[in-house]
């Protein structure tokens, strides 16, 4: 990667190397003659095949394997972790009143009351490294969720508007697996997909999902007074399958042939070791092969430049409110603290950071707030985990991470009363629910039972293979007093500002946890997978029996109704730089342009102004795209 | 054997019988491949990992093309041996030496050494195919065996003889939507045209490849990357995408055996003077040379055999898949990386006949080994199109 | 036959010439590892960790106390008796035992997970306590070779794809 002239001007810089930032510069780029310079905070390590191999031998040879394993922290760039969440507890300082609670380990200081309890990856390529790959678009109705529910916000615009751009998405950046004729969602009709199919076959379900299917499919169950019907829908996903005809598959970066097809790493989070799952390198990749930086930019050719140890510190403004600049510290060792300053200019400045790290931007240069809405309305999809042995063994720990969801609890007139939520069907036994295998063969080998040798070997091969689990992620709905800021006495190596993260969940989501909970229950029930009873020990394993257990001790715990959940964070960080229709309600506009700064562009999960309930990262590339066109415009506009 | 009387130019049983020893001879190199691959401790060699991996690949791809192009013109895949030949099967027994074409060497099957490299040079050098002159027992080289099925298509494989297969072999052309992994793709075969493209695309991208590469400046020896340079065609004084590499597999083993890259000026055929190419020769598992089980006893005799059985019922799957059961590849695929991990568990475990070394994949074809199937009605509703 | 010479680099394979002590503590190792973890000596030496381990334990433990257990695995074989019986006597002698018991309960671990767990606290307290005695993966490898995949029908989660689709039906071999 090479550095930039401080003479420069480019068309557009963008701050942030993940899929946003890459999206949005291969728009532009597309349409020739621009200069593009990308900022990007972290290290470009997983560029080459041998580098991105020290990333799966990182992440086997790590003891405890959360999602950003893989990916060492960088002081330069600290990067949320859930290693460093703990229950938050009240530890006045001079700073905050008495009672407040403060938890300042890891890269997000957290004041909570609860934890915020996602993570992100700040490095090229951005958080697709870790991510699952599930792309599902939103539900129609939840771009109306006050109009409809009473609750929440509407979008400046409908699911119809931004239909043509989840298809460029899922074709053209993503390369999204699934069947249309295998998604069974709430409230569509035919015109939600027309006449499109995905450019690759689906992923095949996984047995679990079969035998689920089997018992579920069909099925219909009552939760506090509304009635669903069951049916497991196959998982669109940003991962490797059969080409339909017309599409290429990309493989792994730098290796074409390797990745063609998922092989069942079962490891998507956090690593997949062959690219078979789309992350943005790929897309980085293709950019710096079409549009080299030192290239002179043409009709159909654009110049690139990706400066990646860069974080940018601060946008500066002009005397006509315009943004000026964006200064940024270039490190060349991320152990040192020791860096460079420069300053960037362009006519269009693109923030692709994170939803935390755009907010934090803009607080920290004073800019684009004049809603005050700059950090506010974080959100995250809290989702809770139950999970059980079958009665029969299911081979789970094997496929991806998730093939299938049960989608029915994704709209209906419950909404103006409990959140919202989506079932993800999860294949890889107990691992993310306890801490499976290695908690279970622990649990044999040195609790109760003390097993050694042959029985040992059988009762592994009898537990395991029944483990399953469930993810009821929640819609949490936008509210002004969950944010991120910043604060003076919080800063990382660099100097550059830490986040400061406030957040609480309402009773909104919290009774849609309860009823999750219910719905899982009855599912359970139809499964054959009874609770255990007071004299079976879980300790040994009995099977059939629901294994889920929540304690008070738990990191994400709370409660509502009289009973206690743990909720995990889902990655999914959005919110804190709504979109809207009016200047004091909303950041920026329905073109994702600033209010307060006509050549300001943000893109990212910050932009969502409600999340519905699904996994966000195709509906912001979805809108990426339609940034870069928008910014496209006023690029010519301006010329 | 003299495959040679069985003129290909003269008969349609003759073409028939050499397209079924085309097969035969795409699966030979195969299992020397495979030994260098899995030897190669994990993480180690990446570019010899790459390089080897893609030519096995193709070779699977090539024998699926012979398949195709027998089946069109009526012949019916059968690792069985041909009729006066004989009795020597397709399926090799290794060490074997290919008895119709003369400038294979003899094949062992070696763990990633530079012994084993300078082998798959040799069996990727292109030549100049000459044909047969009177009285010849075996072909000098691949191309000229596959100039001679090529000829023979020509002369023998009339409109006639396709019709005739289009009934009697319904249904048993692979497609190609199952393949990946590697360059090329798939051709099903129904008339002359598509037989000579079919023929074409073995020649080009294998071993028969031209002698005309040897004198390419190696900048227009590069392969395709993800479409990159906008699929122009690469113009000297291009700077070359990165992680290029050279689109030949007589160029990428050359590479690996001298421990350097071409640079971009050079010739194929020169010795390659650019950037060091790190091997590490010394980081690969010691497996006994040309391993057989029957020279084990009890636990590790069982442990070789299981080895032949998963390799035996993988090569009768491919001709299950050949002969009206598409479907069959998918479980054969399955089948490679089951190999791979059991290859690999041999390779790793200590030789009682010889402490320095470790067990290894015999590669022992066993024709009754049943062919793999995952064909039950859930199994297809869960991979259906 | 093809000569071959063998790199002074390559892997050092454990059972070198019979009736040298290296190779008798390796093939006790060996035996007391088949019995703590249910697989026989062939399916352990295939994982190609046999030797590693018993380096590692030396590692943590000391060679004292490693000879000390071994020399009670070799005396569990003297007798005869049925698997059952050895099977009892490996428990009472060894995994009971206040000072063995630990150690083999977590080279049954490591043998199955590929990580080291740090011994019980009166444990170190008691025999002492060795740098090398925390929590950790023991090698990429190690986790590679963890033998709880095998013994769950499945892979290592990140390692041994079995390939595209292999998912939609049971392991090959089993019945649901």
């Amino acid at each position: 990667m090479t550095t930039a002239a401080e003479d420069d001007l480019y068309d557009v810089i963008v701050v942030g190397a993940g899929i946003a930032g890459a999206t949005v510069a291969k728009v532009i780029a597309g349409a020739g003659n621009r200069r593009i310079l990308m900022l990007e905070a972290g290290r470009a390590t997983g560029m080459s095949a041998d580098k991105y191999q020290s990333h799966v031998e990182a992440f086997q040879a790590t003891l405890v394997k959360v999602p950003n394993a893989p990916y060492p922290n960088n002081p330069n760039a600290p990067q949320a972790d859930v290693l460093s969440l703990r229950q938050l507890v009240a530890q006045p300082t001079p700073h905050q009143p008495p009672g407040s609670m403060i938890g300042t380990e890891g890269a997000l200081v957290q004041t909570g009351p609860l934890p915020f309890a996602s993570d992100y990856v700040r490095a090229l390529g951005g958080t697709t490294l870790h991510w699952l790959g599930t792309s599902l678009r939103m539900l129609p109705n939840d771009f109306k969720l006050q109009t409809l529910y009473g609750q929440g916000v509407d979008w400046p615009f409908g699911y119809d508007a931004l239909k043509p751009y989840y298809e460029r998405a899922e074709y053209e950046i993503i390369g999204v697996a699934g069947n249309v004729a295998d998604q069974y969602y709430p409230g569509i009709d035919d015109s939600y997909f027309g006449d499109y199919e995905y450019p690759m076959e689906r992923i095949p379900p996984s047995y679990l999902d079969q035998v689920l299917s089997q018992k579920l499919d069909g099925q219909r169950i009552t939760v506090q007074d509304h009635e669903y019907t069951l049916k497991l829908s196959n998982t669109p996903a940003g991962r490797n399958s059969r080409p339909r005809p017309g599409y290429q598959v990309v493989g792994a970066v730098g290796n074409p042939l390797q990745g063609q097809r998922c092989e069942g790493n079962t490891n998507c989070i956090p690593i997949c070791p062959v690219q078979a799952k789309y992350n943005a390198l790929k897309t980085l990749y293709e950019l710096m092969m079409l549009h080299p930086a030192d290239g002179e930019p043409t009709p159909s050719r654009s110049s690139v430049r990706i400066v990646t140890q860069a974080v940018a510190s601060q946008l500066t403004l002009d005397e006509h409110g315009r943004i000026s600049g964006v200064t940024y510290k270039l490190y060349d060792d991320e152990n040192s603290p020791a860096y460079e300053t420069r300053t960037a200019r362009a006519k269009v400045y693109v923030l692709a950071a994170h939803a935390i790290e755009n907010a934090k931007l803009l607080l920290a240069s004073g800019v684009a707030n004049s809603s005050g809405m700059v950090g506010r309305n974080l959100m995250d999809h809290p989702l809770i985990l139950t999970w059980g042995l079958m009665p029969e063994k299911v081979w789970g720990f094997r496929g991806p991470l998730s093939t299938s969801g049960i989608e029915p609890f994704r709209d209906g007139a419950f909404r103006d009363r409990h959140c919202a939520f989506r079932i993800e069907v999860g294949n890889e036994g107990w691992s993310f629910a306890a801490g499976a295998p290695y908690s279970t063969v622990a649990g044999m080998v040195y609790g109760k039972e003390k097993l050694f040798g042959r029985r040992l070997r059988a009762k592994v091969g009898e537990v395991i293979p029944r483990q399953f689990r469930l993810a009821l992620e929640m819609e949490q709905i936008p509210q002004p007093s969950n944010y991120v800021t910043i604060d003076p006495s919080y800063r990382d190596a660099l100097g550059n500002f830490r986040p400061v993260i406030r957040y609480d969940l309402p009773d909104y989501v919290r009774a849609g946890m309860a009823a999750a909970r219910e719905a899982s229950d009855r599912m359970f029930a139809l499964l054959g997978v009874p609770k255990l009873s007071p004299d079976q020990d879980p300790d040994t394993f009995p099977f059939p029996g629901e294994y889920t257990a929540y304690h008070p001790t738990d990191v994400g715990y709370l409660t509502y109704g009289g009973h206690g959940y743990t909720f995990f964070g889902a990655g999914h960080v959005a919110g804190t730089h709504v979109m809207g229709s009016s200047p004091a309600t909303s950041v920026v506009d329905p073109r994702q342009r600033s209010w307060d700064h006509d050549n300001l562009y943000m893109v990212g999960c910050g932009n969502l102004p409600t999340v519905g309930t699904s996994n966000p990262t195709l509906t912001m590339t979805a809108l990426a795209i339609w940034a870069g066109e928008n910014v496209l415009e006023d690029l010519r506009g301006r010329s | 054997m003299n495959l040679l009387q069985a003129d290909p130019s003269q008969s349609i049983e003759g073409l028939r019988l050499h397209l079924q020893y085309a097969i035969g001879l795409e699966l030979t190199t195969i299992p020397p491949y495979l030994c260098a691959l899995y030897s190669i401790v994990e993480g180690e060699n990446s570019e010899a990992v790459e390089a080897i991996q893609s030519v096995v690949l193709e070779e699977m791809l090539h024998m699926s093309l012979a398949a195709n192009v027998l089946n069109a013109i009526g012949g019916v895949p059968s690792p069985d041996p041909g009729p006066g030949l004989g009795g020597i099967s397709p399926i090799p027994v290794y060490p074997t030496k290919v008895p119709f074409i003369e400038r294979i060497p003899e094949l062992h099957l070696l763990p990633f050494s530079p012994e084993a490299v300078d082998t798959f040079v040799a069996i990727e050098q292109p030549l100049e195919p000459h044909p047969p002159t009177a009285g010849q027992e075996q072909y000098d080289s691949i191309g000229a065996f596959y100039q001679a099925i090529e000829r023979g298509l020509q002369e023998v494989g009339t409109e006639e003889v396709f019709a005739a297969a289009r009934v009697s072999r319904a249904g048993c052309q692979v497609s190609p939507h199952l393949y990946y992994g590697g360059g090329g793709s798939v051709i099903e075969v129904d008339n002359l045209a598509d037989a000579l493209r079919a023929l074409d695309q073995i020649v080009r991208q294998g071993e028969g490849v031209s002698p005309e590469i040897l004198t390419q400046t190696v900048i227009k020896h590069v392969a395709p990357v993800l479409g990159a340079l906008g699929n122009r065609p690469v113009e000297d004084g291009d700077e070359l995408p990165y992680g290029w590499r050279p689109y030949s597999h007589y160029a990428r083993f050359t590479e690996i055996r001298e421990g350097r890259h071409y640079r971009p000026t050079q010739q194929v055929e020169e010795t390659p003077a650019g950037d060091v190419l790190p091997v590490e020769w010394d980081a690969a598992l010691p497996m006994t040379p040309d391993p057989k089980a029957e020279h084990y006893d009890g636990a590790y005799r069982a442990a070789m055999t299981a080895f032949d059985q998963t390799y035996s019922a993988l090569v009768n799957t491919l001709y299950h898949s050949f002969n009206r059961h598409p479907e069959a590849l998918e479980a054969a695929v399955l089948a490679m990386y089951d190999l791979k991990y059991q290859a690999i568990a041999l390779m790793q475990t200590p030789s009682p006949l010889d402490p320095r070394l470790t067990l290894g994949p015999g590669f022992q074809y066993l024709r009754s080994a049943p062919p793999l199937s995952r064909n039950t009605r859930a199994w297809r509703e869960a991979t259906a199109r | 036959m093809a000569d071959i010479t063998i790199p002074s680099s390559a892997p050092r394979v454990a059972l070198a010439a019979a009736g040298s002590d290296l190779s008798d503590s390796i093939e006790t190792f060996l035996r007391l590892s088949e019995l703590l973890t249910g697989f026989d000596r062939v399916e352990l030496l295939r994982t190609g960790m046999v030797e590693p381990y018993y380096d590692e334990v030396i590692r943590v433990i000391g060679a004292r106390d490693v000879g000390a257990l071994l020399a009670v695995v070799d005396g569990l074989d003297a007798e005869s008796g049925s698997e059952t019986e050895l099977e009892t006597r490996l428990r009472t002698t060894i995994l009971d035992d206040e000072r063995y018991g630990p150690v083999a309960r977590n080279i049954i671990a490591m043998w199955y997970l590929g990580s080291w767990a740090q011994l019980p606290r009166e444990w170190r307290e008691r025999n002492g306590a060795m740098s090398a005695d925390f929590d950790r993966v023991v090698s990429a490898k190690a986790y590679r070779e963890g033998l709880v995949w095998a013994a769950a029908g499945t892979h290592p989660m990140g390692a041994k794809q079995p390939g595209y689709a292999s998912w939609a039906a049971p392991p090959t071999g089993e019945r649901a």
